[in-house]
């Protein structure tokens, strides 16, 4: 278990250094076409956005309105998904609303006279209004000049094609939508389209192409004139991260696009806006003063809650919470609970820095455990002696002698609690938001209030919290939508919750944490555990402190609560359950798999792939398969959805253990819908854990 | 293709966060807990930078240059260990250090408000609290051309956290040339020194940076002008007793 395995966590990579130092931006960037991803402007280029971009665009023209969001997974593979309002094509020409998801893979690489080459699917899942696939290359001529084409299926082979290579197009079997439309991909009539790009200035690109898209729905509902195949348009950037697109579109309409980029790798804020850490102290020779290094100390019952008391005042100040010490001569273990640093490095290497101020020079050993929801997650072993010679390395050396163990592992003797740790009670009064997009009637609505929340510890791991709502203004309530699910809804009458749960009580549960054998996790929770839902949770998790994968299992019989959200329950009750397993792929990149029983009890899985940057961005994406019918599930076929999570302390710079975490479901409906109680295990524990610990190890010395 | 879809119950948190700006007008959240008031006071802060920026700027009156022997002989007063004054070129803000900890020849001086610059030898090694801090250096043999008024050239390697927080080391090769002497006095001292100015190239990019040091000859580094890092550039550092 010793650090050396893993110590190569890509620490060196000296290329990553140009972002670093100076970011070099090639003359002619790449710039999102009316779909979002890199583009020239209805057709495709075979440009990449760099890897861990996000973008987000709005396009309007007659003929549509846009709003994209893409993401690059990796080097070569970027991703979309799509809200859109198409007018005037759907049943007696009301406006098609529709999501859609895209993918790009860059195949090639620029490269000498090869230009790159990309392939790419546009609205692969879902109704198909876009549905399109094509193959398109690009090719540098000068530094401020790049050229594109490419061949394209589907919505980009209705006009002006040329032939049907791979066979007929089979008409779209839409059902639900949802599902891949594989028999399609490719098939049917293909057309060229081209067009060209041009940096008339760093901060100004200029666009022309040849649309193969022929706009034969909107042209018919007559939204707008398709007059010509080429169109123009420029893109001006303000900054770095905001730029606006102006477009002449097929010889009769003019479209407008804004654009903002996101870089997960460039805070707004400089990072580590926060009080120095205290330097390390470190212990005169041996030889200077024996005196000092004498053990008779520990004879003296004063010294144990002299120390602890002295370093629970220290750590306090720097916002952790020294729950328990064990100390014995050469020895010393801290249970600590961290309450400010995102990353559990730069806590941990704080303890170590207060702890050669506080402890007699015979403590050799440090043992720093994490706590989490009151469980001893991880211990970190470090040498006071390495911390004394490493203070002023990389912060490798200091990886590559520290020891991650699972406390139950430890000696677990002698530990004294801090006196006044527990009970403990933490309370707040905030105000929160709710806001309901992708409601055709009025796309957004949103309603804004106050929510006092309550946490209440009578032990460590013992836990009653709760939150109650009061809306003070919002127009939640005026949606007239009824759910269209044909099943009993155990989702889909979200509406009602919002109308009639005012005030509410958002949950109220009394939840127990515990670690039954070494690498074993528990939860028992019971109460209202979330807004629609009552009833009493069970999980387990199997997770090595160094290991990579975990496995866990959860079961839960709940009663659906009623609208009013107070104590009352609806006649609905489920047992539902999952087991999971969660791997750690590296790299940044985590899956997970739940298999088990859902809310109304229909029986699937939940895949989930996410995309975690060192510094605690995380985007995601995951798709839930039940045995729920299409026609059952109703529109869309299955649950799918993407999620994004944002660390507060990125945004301003200041250390917070806060992220704020938004989860975009095209559909909200009742198949494969899962519980969403509070404190899951894996998250609760992963971030102490090694894996985590050693990506994040940069800030130890933080 | 109509149909609702809300934010699932996660959301909530994120939705708070949306809400804020707005309830930072009639609410500024309250409490112990802080994981649930941060994101107001966020909002609130939000708020008051925008108003502040939008609202006619308020005549400052003429901005006071602080006299640095008098900050130096205030320092002296109230702080008796250790000193020194030090300036970031960017920030503009001269402040006196005080000696807060010693491992070896690894100094840390801390400012009022707890921020840091670590010296080796009066060679910049690290700073803390100030953002996009300098993790560590490694100064290696251009440390003892600087502190015997040597030339020559040497290696050197900086360390930052780049935009992930993984920590980069920054490799350089640097020259180390003399310059003429120079004697001054400072906070009741008298120094004579000569002028070393380090120049130095990373050895992976095109950035080179420069560093000048006036050094007695007992290789006491009196006052000195070094980079801190890409974000920081040069902090100006005058000791005020050693």
């Amino acid at each position: 278990m010793r650090g050396q395995k893993i110590a190569g966590i890509g620490l060196t990579t000296v290329a990553a250094l140009g972002a670093l130092v100076a970011y070099a931006e090639p003359t002619l960037a790449p710039s999102p076409g009316t779909f979002g991803l890199p583009g020239l402007i209805d057709m495709p280029t075979a440009e990449s956005n760099p890897e861990g971009i996000i973008t987000a665009s709005v396009f309007r023209f007659p003929g549509a309105l846009r709003i994209t969001a893409t993401f690059q997974v990796t080097d070569r593979l970027g991703g979309a998904f799509r809200y859109s309002r198409v007018p005037g094509i759907f049943t007696n020409g009301t406006a098609l609303y529709d999501r859609s998801f895209d993918v790009q893979y860059r195949v090639l690489d620029e490269k000498g006279w090869r230009p790159a080459l990309a392939i790419g699917l546009r609205d692969f899942i879902g109704t198909g209004v876009y549905s399109g696939e094509y193959v398109v290359a690009s090719k540098t001529i000068t530094p401020r000049l790049r050229a594109t084409a490419g061949l394209g299926w589907g919505r980009l082979g209705s006009h002006g094609d040329i032939a049907s290579p791979f066979g007929s197009r089979p008409v779209l079997d839409i059902g639900e939508g949802g599902k891949a439309n594989t028999d399609q991909f490719f098939r049917g009539p293909v057309s060229p389209f081209f067009g060209l790009a041009w940096a008339a200035t760093d901060k100004l690109t200029l666009k022309a192409e040849y649309s193969s898209d022929a706009y034969d729905r909107e042209t018919t509902a007559g939204t707008f004139s398709r007059d010509s195949s080429v169109n123009l348009g420029f893109e001006y950037r303000f900054n770095k991260s905001a730029s606006l697109t102006g477009y002449y579109l097929y010889g009769s309409e003019v479209g407008l696009q804004f654009n903002l980029t996101v870089d997960p790798r460039r805070a707004p804020a400089p990072s580590g806006l926060e009080s120095a850490p205290l330097p390390v102290r470190p212990r005169p020779a041996p030889s200077a003063d024996p005196a000092a290094w004498a053990t008779d100390w520990t004879a003296d019952p004063e010294v144990h809650p002299g120390v602890q008391s002295a370093l629970a005042k220290a750590l306090a100040k720097d916002g952790q919470v020294l729950e328990s010490m064990a100390l014995s001569a050469t020895r010393v273990e801290v249970r600590i609970r961290n309450q400010k640093y995102l990353s559990q490095p730069q806590a941990v290497g704080r303890v170590a820095r207060a702890l050669t101020r506080a402890l007699p020079p015979s403590v050799e050993t440090f043992v720093i455990t994490s706590m989490a929801s009151g469980m001893p997650t991880s211990s970190v072993t470090l040498r006071r002696s390495d911390i004394e010679r490493l203070e002023s390395e990389g912060s490798v050396e200091i990886l590559r002698t520290a020891e991650f163990t699972d406390p139950l592992t430890g000696p677990n003797t002698g530990l004294v609690p801090t006196p006044g740790t527990y009970p403990r009670f933490v309370w707040s009064l905030s105000p929160y938001g709710e806001a309901s997009v992708f409601d055709p009637d009025d796309p957004v609505r949103a309603d804004f209030g106050v929510q006092l929340a309550g946490r209440y510890e009578f032990a460590p791991g013992l836990i009653l919290s709760g939150s109650l709502r009061k809306k003070i203004v919002g127009n939640l309530d005026e949606s007239t939508r009824v759910s269209d699910s044909t099943v009993y809804h155990v989702r889909s009458d979200l509406v009602e919750y919002q109308k009639q749960g005012d005030p509410g009580i958002h949950d109220l549960t009394l939840a127990w944490y515990a670690r039954p054998a070494p690498n074993l996790y528990s939860r028992v929770s019971v109460g209202l555990l979330e807004r629609m839902y009552g009833g009493v949770s069970g999980e387990v998790l199997w997770k090595p402190v160094d290991g990579r994968l975990a496995l866990g299992a959860e079961v839960n019989y709940v009663k659906q609560r009623d609208f009013d959200t107070l104590f009352s329950f609806r006649d609905y009750d489920v047992a539902t359950g999952h087991v999971s397993a969660y791997y750690d792929f590296g790299k940044g990149f985590l899956g997970q798999v739940d298999v088990g029983r859902y809310l109304l009890g229909d029986w699937g899985a939940t895949f989930t792939l996410d995309r975690e940057f060192a510094n605690g961005w995380k985007v995601g994406a995951y798709a839930t398969f039940t045995d729920l019918s299409e026609a059952d599930f109703g529109e869309g076929s299955f649950d799918k959805g993407v999620r994004l999570t944002i660390p507060v302390s990125w945004t301003t710079g200041k250390p917070s253990v806060n992220k704020v975490t938004t989860v975009i479901k095209p559909l909200n409906r009742d198949g494969g819908a899962r519980l969403d109680v509070d404190g899951r295990l894996y998250e609760t524990v992963r971030s102490t854990h090694q894996g985590d610990m050693q990506i994040q190890w940069g800030r130890f010395w933080r | 293709m109509t149909s609702q879809a809300a934010p699932a119950g996660r959301t909530l948190r994120r939705a708070a966060f949306v809400g804020a700006g707005l309830a930072a007008l009639f609410l500024a959240g309250c409490g112990t807990d802080t994981s649930k008031t941060e994101g107001t006071k966020i909002a609130v802060g939000v708020v008051k930078g925008m108003t502040a920026r939008l609202s006619p700027k308020r005549s400052a009156g003429p901005a006071t240059v602080p006299d640095p022997e008098k900050l130096a002989a205030s320092a002296m007063t109230s702080f008796k260990g250790p000193l020194i004054l030090a300036q970031i070129e960017k920030a503009g803000l001269l402040t006196a250090l005080g000696e807060t900890g010693r491992n070896g020849a690894v100094r840390t001086f801390a400012t009022p408000n707890e921020q840091t610059l670590v010296l080796r030898n009066g060679l910049l090694t690290a700073t803390r609290g100030l953002g996009d801090d300098l993790m560590s250096a490694k100064t290696g043999a251009a440390e003892g051309l600087i502190l015997r008024r040597q030339t020559g050239t040497a290696d050197r390697i900086y360390r930052y956290l780049d935009g992930e927080g993984i920590e980069r080391p920054l490799p350089m090769t640097c020259t180390v040339t003399t310059g003429p002497a120079k004697s001054f006095d400072f906070a009741g001292r008298h120094y004579d020194t000569k002028q070393v100015d380090e120049s130095c190239q990373a050895t992976s990019t095109a950035l080179t940076v420069s560093n000048s040091y006036w050094v007695t000859a007992d290789g006491t580094v009196a006052l000195s002008r070094q980079w801190i890092g890409p974000a920081l550039g040069h902090v100006t550092i005058q000791l005020v007793r050693p």
